[in-house]
């Protein structure tokens, strides 16, 4: 009996609180600054929830002092919102654009920014009709890698992006040129590594040019592979375009690193049956040894992200619980 | 007649059929407000103890029980350290978890360790970094429960056998669960009727060896005036079957069919393999192949396709069945049930054919299990009072001890470095020898559901081979739902995801430039190189002209787009 009048007892609190913190909401509403709302914002953006940021950053531009960087912040956010609601339509991208041709005219970061945004609007298909303007975006993206050495790489790999996807193959060696260039003076930015990967993909296919391809690959690996935790398949592909080409010696480097380094790419035995049959020393598959001492499966580095390397044709549970279990 | 049942009747007013429905639903708001105030109750900290929940859908038998030992251990070394600390186990059926997690999470009352699948909002993107906290930061350190063992000083997410590979959010680029197991597949059998019908116990070891066992068991069950199936086999796990064995007989036409070599060959590279004439259904591995899975098909009695996975259990553990394919996370019930029905069960492998047997030189050798993802990954909830505490738990529950205690309880293969499968579990260890690739004639959605219509007719015997190879030809040109319709589809989805990445580097620059997240740009370059790498689809578009010498447009146009 004690007991359950303590548990109405409680309920009624809980009721009390409930009002209570309702008010207290309610009260603080008035109180947010451009700041908490720009930072709620950008949490929303965060979560790819554009549709709800939108009404924050419109109300964090009211709040700040015209002209600040909160204002500048606000709108430029504002725009990311109306480029990225889904679904795309041309009205919402025509209002974003316009947003960040204004914006784009500022000496600083939210303009460089606004200047790549204004060439992916150029080069992507974003609503049913649209259709990319290669030259446009370019241009965009040449505006902003002269206005910013913070962004100049991001900007260059754009621009031989939009070189490539011409696919005829007098532009894609362009697009390679514009990289192997620009990488001559600048070796060691930090998109290197996939811009050598890039240009490796881009020798592989449609220049269908395998001696290229794989130098291009080296070179990304010497500097480490971008996508980390995904370097089994371009290790099997290294190790295949040498073994093709006779260079051997690769071959045997890049089927040994499969075995040592990314087993879990599901190659790692096709890999020794390579070896025997060059004559290379065959190195034990570590994997799944019950009971074995620790020594991690792969050497992805600890800061990095890993990704998955399961392959889409791998046999699979069938759909089910089975499927579910994992 | 209505004048005198007024007149007669001395019942008082509320005396009647209807009061008894008044009287149930307000027992029933009673009964069920009772119950609210006994769970506030159990979830009371009033005294100070910190109360973590934790939410699994694992109704097999063992793991509840395993989950409850682990706990009780933490929370007496919690204890021992002074800190009052209670962890409540949520099971909820499969039925219902989506739902029910879908409210919680909503509601913000979602427990603080969720076992992560079945509901969308634990897979969709969106919701995921809305609800989850996102784990990056903490598996890149050492787990402190680890101290002690060869695994004290290595980031956590290492110290699981696949380095978190399969848990890893590529479109967020962050991880939001940790793994406590991984799964596989494997037959069990009856070694008691093996033993009484073949002269053995002892599991068949090649593919020659298990379809000698099925015929003995066969001839036994009529010895005996009674059928047995020398296989229980069901919609359920007939794939488990032929996804083994496509691979042993279809590896070896990789190198013809990878065109990027990548070490897949994708349903697209298989068009193009099979509009070139690289892969037909009439090559000799390929029909060796299908006829080996009829024949295997054939010792699961008739109609076992419409039977499902519990149909199959229970004919195994009645004994109407020899064997069965399932998953490890079958294993104890299985184990429990043959206990009580008295006979022992044995695990094998999907056995390959050896040099001399029937389709030998066909096999290239058995499919690899090195790619086996771990799997069982809570996440933690972004909303949870006691954030701490609760990764604390999942450390626990993820360090080296714990996971092979559990899994062991269980009956389920553990996933830490240094730990083992129990006993009759061992066989349930993934084997990273053999091989990847396997090539099926199927190419997007429409044709998978006609060739999965086409197998299962062949396979029960209702269709001859030719006829699935004709209908297939005819289905792969189809102009409407062929493989160029299945190119253009999938043309369409590279465009879409390619604008997709987009908003991912946006929130990117966002997250950098206005919340301050120092992670942001290698994030973003991790996204921009991969967007890049699939020039928006063009790549696609291109290699489509050259293989098929028209355009998508056409494609687009042939089928009314």
């Amino acid at each position: 009996m004690h007991k359950a009048s303590r548990n109405w007892r409680r309920s009624a609190a809980l009721a009390l609180m409930a009002v209570a913190v309702c008010s207290r909401a309610w009260a603080a509403e008035g109180s947010l600054t451009a700041a908490g709302l720009l930072k709620d914002a950008a949490t929303e953006v965060s979560y790819l929830s554009f549709d709800r940021a939108l009404p924050l950053f419109q109300q964090a531009g009211k709040l700040a002092a015209p002209g600040s960087p909160q204002a500048e912040q606000a709108l430029f956010g504002e725009a990311v919102c109306l480029q990225q609601i889904t679904p795309a339509t041309a009205d919402r991208i025509g209002e974003a654009s316009a947003t960040y041709r204004k914006l784009a005219k500022k000496p600083d970061l939210v303009g460089v920014q606004s200047m790549m945004a204004l060439g992916r609007i150029a080069e992507l298909v974003d609503y049913l009709g649209d259709v990319p303007d290669r030259p446009a975006a370019r241009q965009w993206y040449e505006k902003a890698r002269e206005a910013s050495g913070e962004l100049a790489d991001e900007a260059t790999l754009r621009i031989a992006a939009t070189y490539v996807q011409e696919m005829d193959t007098d532009s894609v060696k362009k697009g390679i040129s514009i990289l192997t260039d620009w990488l001559a003076g600048h070796p060691n930015n930090p998109l290197a590594s996939a811009m050598w990967q890039y240009a490796g993909n881009t020798y592989l296919y449609p220049l269908n040019d395998y001696g290229p391809a794989l130098e291009c690959y080296l070179k990304a690996d010497a500097l480490g592979l971008m996508e980390k935790g995904r370097e089994g398949p371009v290790y099997w592909r290294m190790a295949n375009l040498a073994d093709r080409l006779g260079k051997n010696d690769i071959a045997i480097i890049y089927y040994t690193k499969i075995i040592e380094k990314t087993p879990t790419s599901g190659k790692a035995y096709e890999s020794q049956l390579a070896l025997k049959r060059l004559g290379a020393p065959v190195p034990e598959i570590k994997l799944f040894r019950a009971g074995d001492k620790a020594t991690p499966a792969t050497a992805v580095p600890t800061t990095g992200p890993a990704a998955p390397t399961t392959s889409p044709t791998q046999p699979q549970p069938p759909a089910g619980k089975g499927v579910e279990k994992p | 007649m209505s004048q005198k049942q007024e007149t007669t009747s001395t019942r008082p007013w509320w005396l009647n059929i209807n009061m008894i429905g008044v009287l149930l639903v307000v027992a029933a708001f009673i009964v069920s407000m009772y119950r609210v105030s006994q769970i506030g109750e159990q979830l009371s900290e009033s005294d100070g103890t910190t109360i973590i929940r934790i939410s699994h859908w694992q109704l097999e038998l063992g793991y509840r029980d395993a989950l409850e030992d682990v706990i009780k251990i933490y929370e007496q070394e919690q204890a021992a350290k002074g800190s009052k600390v209670r962890v409540l186990q949520m099971p909820v059926t499969e039925k219902v978890y989506a739902p029910w997690l879908n409210t919680s999470l909503i509601s913000g009352q979602a427990p603080d360790l969720v076992l992560m699948g079945m509901s969308g909002l634990t897979n969709n993107e969106q919701y995921l970094a809305r609800y989850f906290v996102p784990l990056t930061q903490e598996v890149n350190k050492p787990n402190p429960y680890n101290k002690g063992t060869e695994l004290a000083a290595v980031p956590w997410r290492e110290t699981f056998f696949d380095g978190m590979r399969s848990l890893y959010n590529v479109r967020l680029q962050d991880y939001f669960m940790v793994p406590t197991a991984t799964f596989n597949m494997r037959i069990f059998y009856n070694k008691n009727m093996l033993k009484t019908a073949t002269g053995s116990d002892a599991a068949p070891k090649t593919f020659g060896q298990l379809l000698e066992a099925c015929r003995k068991l066969d001839q036994y069950g009529k010895s005996q005036g009674r059928q047995i199936l020398p296989i229980a086999g069901s919609q359920y796990s007939v794939g488990m079957f032929t996804s083994k064995y496509l691979v042993a007989f279809t590896a070896g036409m990789e190198k013809a069919l990878d065109f990027d070599m990548d070490g897949v060959v994708s349903p697209q590279e298989l068009y193009v393999g099979y509009v070139g004439g690289t892969y037909r259904m009439d090559k000799p591995n390929v029909k060796a192949y299908y006829r080996a899975m009829r024949e295997l098909c054939k010792q699961f009695g008739a109609g076992f396709s419409g039977k499902d996975r519990a149909t199959a259990a229970f004919e195994f553990v009645q004994q109407r069945a020899g064997m069965i394919a399932t998953g490890s996370w079958d294993a104890q019930s299985l184990f429990k049930q043959a206990e009580q029905a008295g006979f022992d069960v044995g695990l094998f492998d999907f056995p390959m054919p050896a040099p001399g047997e029937p389709y030998s030189e066909y096999v290239v050798g058995k499919p690899t299990e090195a790619t086996s993802g771990s799997g069982g990954g809570y996440g933690l909830y972004k909303f949870s009072r006691h954030h701490d505490q609760a990764l604390d738990f999942l450390q626990f529950l993820t360090s080296q001890r714990i996971n092979q205690l559990q899994m062991q309880k269980t009956n389920w293969i553990p996933v830490v470095l240094g730990t083992e499968p129990t006993g009759r579990m061992a066989v349930f260890a993934p084997d990273p020898t053999g091989f990847t690739t396997a090539a099926i004639p199927v190419y997007g959605g429409d044709l998978d559901n006609k060739y999965q219509g086409e197998l299962q007719s062949f396979l029960q015997g209702s269709e001859a081979y030719d006829v699935m190879v004709k209908e297939m030809d005819k289905a792969l040109r189809d102009p409407r739902n062929g493989g160029d319709a299945a190119w253009l589809l999938e043309y369409k989805d590279a465009v879409k995801q390619s604008r997709n990445q987009e908003r991912s580097l946006a929130s990117q620059v966002v997250r950098g430039m206005m919340l301050g997240a120092n992670d942001w740009s290698e994030k973003h370059r991790q996204i921009l190189s991969q967007q890049v790498g699939t020039n928006n689809g063009l790549t696609m578009r291109h290699r489509f002209e050259e293989v098929r010498k028209t355009t998508l447009e056409a494609v687009d146009k042939a089928i009314g787009g």
